[in-house]
């Protein structure tokens, strides 16, 4: 027997009213009579009308049905009474079911032995299983809508109790929100929510920058609503930021690929500790055509990384870019080692970077992380702040949450070439370039 | 004007603006891509050329590992071998370095920082100590800590300017000032200092008169030492004779003389309670360098040892020789000791156990070698059971001899004693030679795997660690 989940019911729900409707079903108070066994759950449901509805659930194929005139379907009844099953499943047990359950039963087992004794198994199967990814993917879509509809409530929610709030909530306030659009199929969306817990009280400024990524995300549900109105490169970003994935094999044979020597700048490890998901962020940084990329690997748990990637490490090969209207996340098609290095050329002066992120932010909206190359930049300290020089004695804020001190140090006061990301707000040091050696941060 | 701020000062307490966050995306994405920089007018700060050569990158990669994964026990072998080298550390390991936790470390870690790291230190209070500023300096205008490091750094170099330092403001410290920096002249002791410190002994405070006794016991043509060693020999006598090795003859005055008062004799805490005049014996013994017992009647320290045994008077000698040897670092005197310890039972209630490990670092490797190897199999009587105890006292480097005779003993388990060996393996490691890691590697049962042995794992991870730490620092510099 398998026994059925409480995300395989919330995946199965037409709507979140239905979904809302069976999580109140789903108590023992509103059922009459209530049984399990191997094969099916049933049980009988109050309703408005005289008499219970009839609802039955199919264990070994996912079937069901319900006496009630709903014409949603699932219907709340059978929603609840999976949601009843998935949370107290020693209630529902080793029944023996009345005869309106085994005749159902019985009359289903018939239907599916017959369909399988048809002719042409494989074309009905790949029309079915066409007919399935179709039926997955619109149910996705609901699901996504519904979540996004969650969320942008969420979000006014929190303007008009204002972000002083945000400060004192509770650990639960943001993990709820980002549970829910785990649940429905939006992880990314799922993340920047998490990612926004850090926020209030990190920094002076953290207002202005809690406020932008709640801007971010309004502005991702918005486009999400008319995303067909928008251009395929920014489609596919807000696809992406919102959690669906690109078939990297598909990617690499059909997109052209940028050959060149690729320096591992910089690497990140972050580990979920619930699903033991560890992702690591590798940035990369092209010799002759100045471009940087992003490498995303994962692995579960102790399990290696597929590709063994260390930052200061070089190499040769072919980079396919995931399309986008300001591509960074990428892929290898074919690489290989090399032995030498090299120091990265990067913008000479902040006004020359500044102008390059203004127009990749003008692309994509939602880039929180510019990667970048700063030759001849020197650190300077002002009362307890610290700040990025250029040789034009412009100056940029360095985030204090980042290694200063270490940096600093390795500076002695002389210029040197960093890369890091900037946000906007302030420049975060990854790793340095003390003349030719690479030094990580 | 609207800006990212202004919007987010309207929602700190809430707001019902329905259309907030689409104002705030354009706003605040035109804000960012619009970001100018400043004009940095402030004073820049650039550190001068190094004098000494940075490590061999591998050393400072490893230097970089240790400080990240926190191996501080390995750290002051490694410091040492870097500053014996007169290298100096890779730059951005400084402020982990330099961090405050690391306190004791102080004498260790200035010599590898270089220039670098006194400039860096003149940026952060915290690491004040390692600013490059004159001694004399520190020593007049910092807090106790400080002037103690400076004195210490000056007694180091020039141990007569370090004793001016403090004479000159003598009268105007305070009595724990005082003690304190007269416990600094424990560095570059000689009988130049002794005139002020036999003055000291008239000083109105304990502490520092016991501060100045401790050195003075440490310098045998010190007058206090002649006036011990006289008062001494009229109270402790030697009756040989043909047929017997000879006995001692305690005999003690009824009173004090002013003089011993003087001296710390009565003054001085025991570990232990006493009788009188038992007591007042102990402290005479403790204050009197052992060596001479042996010097000057020509008799080892085991034979005086022997001989107390038979007194009526052995407590209070036993534990006299002991406070003695641990107060002039006196290798024989703690040798004998320590085999009285491990071969008589009853040793223990003569001598200061809580001490033992005081006298244990004072023992040469080579004894330590002679004593553990001619442990026989399947013998544990007190003799070997304690020569097995003092292994884990002794945190000095070991003799290759020793070693071998340790992991081959848990290899072959081939005494009584190889669980307890090889449960204390990792500990052993830090006092190995580590060159003989690879050796180590050799010889065991079991591969390394589900059925090895955690404690022969980390024991070898730890020994070729220290190899890697060797080598490397030995590579040339680039």
């Amino acid at each position: 027997m398998s026994s059925i989940t409480a995300e395989e019911a919330k995946a199965l729900a037409p709507d979140l009213a239905s979904l809302k409707a069976a999580q109140e079903l789903a108590d023992i108070c509103h059922w009459v009579s209530l049984g399990a066994n191997e094969a099916a759950l049933w049980g009988e449901c109050k309703g408005s009308a005289q008499k219970p509805y009839k609802v039955q659930v199919d264990l070994s194929n996912r079937g069901f049905a319900c006496t009630c005139p709903s014409r949603k379907s699932p219907c709340k009844h059978v929603l609840g009474l999976m949601l009843l099953a998935s949370a107290s499943p020693t209630i529902l047990k080793d029944a023996t079911p009345p005869a309106w359950v085994s005749e159902w039963l019985e009359k289903r087992t018939d239907q599916t032995s017959d369909h399988a004794g048809q002719a042409e198994p494989d074309t009905a199967s790949s029309q079915s299983r066409q007919k399935d990814a179709a039926r997955r993917a619109a149910r996705r879509e609901k699901l996504v809508a519904a979540g996004l509809e969650t969320l942008d409530l969420w979000l006014k929610d929190l303007i008009r109790q204002g972000l002083a709030f945000a400060q004192s909530a509770p650990a639960s306030f943001w993990e709820q929100q980002s549970a829910r659009l785990v649940d429905a199929q939006l992880p990314g969306a799922a993340r920047m929510v998490r990612e926004m817990q850090d926020i209030p009280g990190a920094s002076p400024n953290w207002t202005e920058i809690l406020l932008l990524k709640m801007a971010r995300l309004h502005l991702l549900i918005q486009a999400y609503r008319r995303l067909e109105s928008l251009p395929e490169p920014s489609r596919t970003d807000v696809r992406t930021l919102l959690g669906w994935t690109i078939n990297r094999k598909e990617l690499i044979l059909s997109s052209p690929a940028l050959s060149d020597d690729w320096l591992v700048v910089a690497q990140t490890l972050e580990e979920d500790e619930t699903s033991g998901l560890r992702t690591q962020i590798n940035w990369l940084w092209g010799k002759t055509s100045r471009k940087p990329a992003q490498l995303i690997l994962f692995a579960f748990r102790t399990r290696p990384f597929e590709d063994h990637l260390f930052p200061g490490l070089t190499l040769r090969g072919d980079l396919v870019y995931f399309p986008g209207a300001y591509p960074l996340r990428a892929v290898f098609k074919s690489y290989r080692g090399l032995e030498s290095t090299f120091v990265p050329a990067g913008f000479p002066n902040f006004l020359a970077f500044l102008d390059a992120y203004s127009t990749a932010l003008g692309l994509n909206p939602w880039l929180e992380h510019f990667p970048v190359v700063l030759e001849h930049v020197t650190i300077e300290r002002l009362e307890t702040n610290w700040l990025l020089c250029d040789g034009e004695n412009q100056a940029i804020p360095i985030s204090p949450r980042s290694h200063c001190w270490e940096l600093f140090s390795l500076s002695g006061g002389h210029p040197l070439t960093v890369f890091g990301l900037w946000d906007g707000f302030s420049f975060f040091p990854m790793t340095a370039w003390e003349n030719e050696r690479f030094v990580r941060l | 004007m609207t800006t990212l701020k202004s919007l987010a000062q309207s929602a700190m307490l809430g707001s019902t603006d329905e259309s907030l966050l689409a104002s705030a995306i354009r706003v605040g994405i035109a804000e960012l891509g619009g970001y100018v920089p400043v004009a940095f007018t402030g004073e820049r700060a650039i550190c001068g050329t190094e004098s000494r050569p940075r490590m061999p990158e591998r050393a400072g990669r490893l230097f970089k590992r240790m400080l990240e994964e926190e191996m501080d026990e390995l750290l002051p072998e490694f410091l040492q071998g870097a500053a014996e080298r007169g290298y100096i550390v890779p730059p951005e390991t400084l402020p982990a370095l330099l961090s405050p936790g690391r306190n004791a470390w102080h004498s260790l870690i200035l010599p590898v920082i270089g220039e670098r790291g006194s400039w860096l230190a003149a940026h952060n209070p915290a690491w004040d100590y390692a600013r490059k500023r004159e001694p004399l300096e520190a020593w007049e205008n910092g807090t106790r800590a400080e002037r103690v490091f400076a004195l210490e750094r000056i007694r180091t170099t020039d141990p007569a300017r370090g004793r001016e330092w403090v004479q000159t403001c003598w009268e105007t410290d305070s009595p724990e000032d005082r003690a304190a920096f007269l416990a600094t002249f424990a560095i570059g002791l000689s009988m130049d200092d002794e005139p002020f410190l036999e003055a000291c002994l008239d000083d109105k405070r304990k502490e520092v008169r016991q501060a100045a006794r401790r050195l003075l016991l440490r310098l045998e043509t010190s007058r206090f030492v002649k006036r011990m060693w006289t008062r001494v020999k009229l109270i402790v006598r030697v009756r040989s004779s043909f047929l017997n090795k000879g006995t001692l003859e305690v005999t003690l005055p009824e009173e004090l003389d002013s003089a011993a008062k003087r001296d710390g004799v009565g003054e001085l805490a025991l570990p232990k309670k006493m009788g009188e005049k038992a007591s007042r014996l102990a402290q005479l013994i403790a204050l009197t360098p052992p060596v001479l017992w042996s010097r000057e009647f020509n008799r080892s320290p085991d034979r005086w040892i022997a001989m107390a045994l038979t007194c009526e008077w052995k407590e209070p000698l036993l534990l006299g020789w002991q406070m003695a040897a641990i107060g002039t670092a006196d290798a024989d005197w703690a040798e004998s000791l320590i085999l009285l310890w491990m071969t008589q039972e009853e040793a223990q209630s003569f001598l200061d156990m809580n001490a033992l490990s005081a006298l244990v670092p004072l023992l040469r490797a080579e004894k330590i070698e002679g004593w553990v190897t001619s442990i026989e199999p399947g013998v544990s009587d007190t003799r070997s059971t304690r020569a097995i105890a003092l292994l884990e006292m002794y945190h000095r480097p070991w003799t290759a001899n020793l070693s071998r005779w340790v992991v081959k003993s848990v290899q072959q388990q081939s005494t009584v004693f190889h669980q307890r060996l090889l449960q204390a393996l990792p500990g052993f490691a830090r006092w190995m030679p580590p060159e003989l890691s690879d050796e180590f590697s050799q010889g065991w049962e079991d591969e390394p795997g589900s059925g090895w042995n955690k404690k022969i794992g980390s024991f070898l991870q730890i020994l070729k660690f220290r190899n890697e730490i060797k080598s490397s620092l030995e590579e040339q510099s680039s």
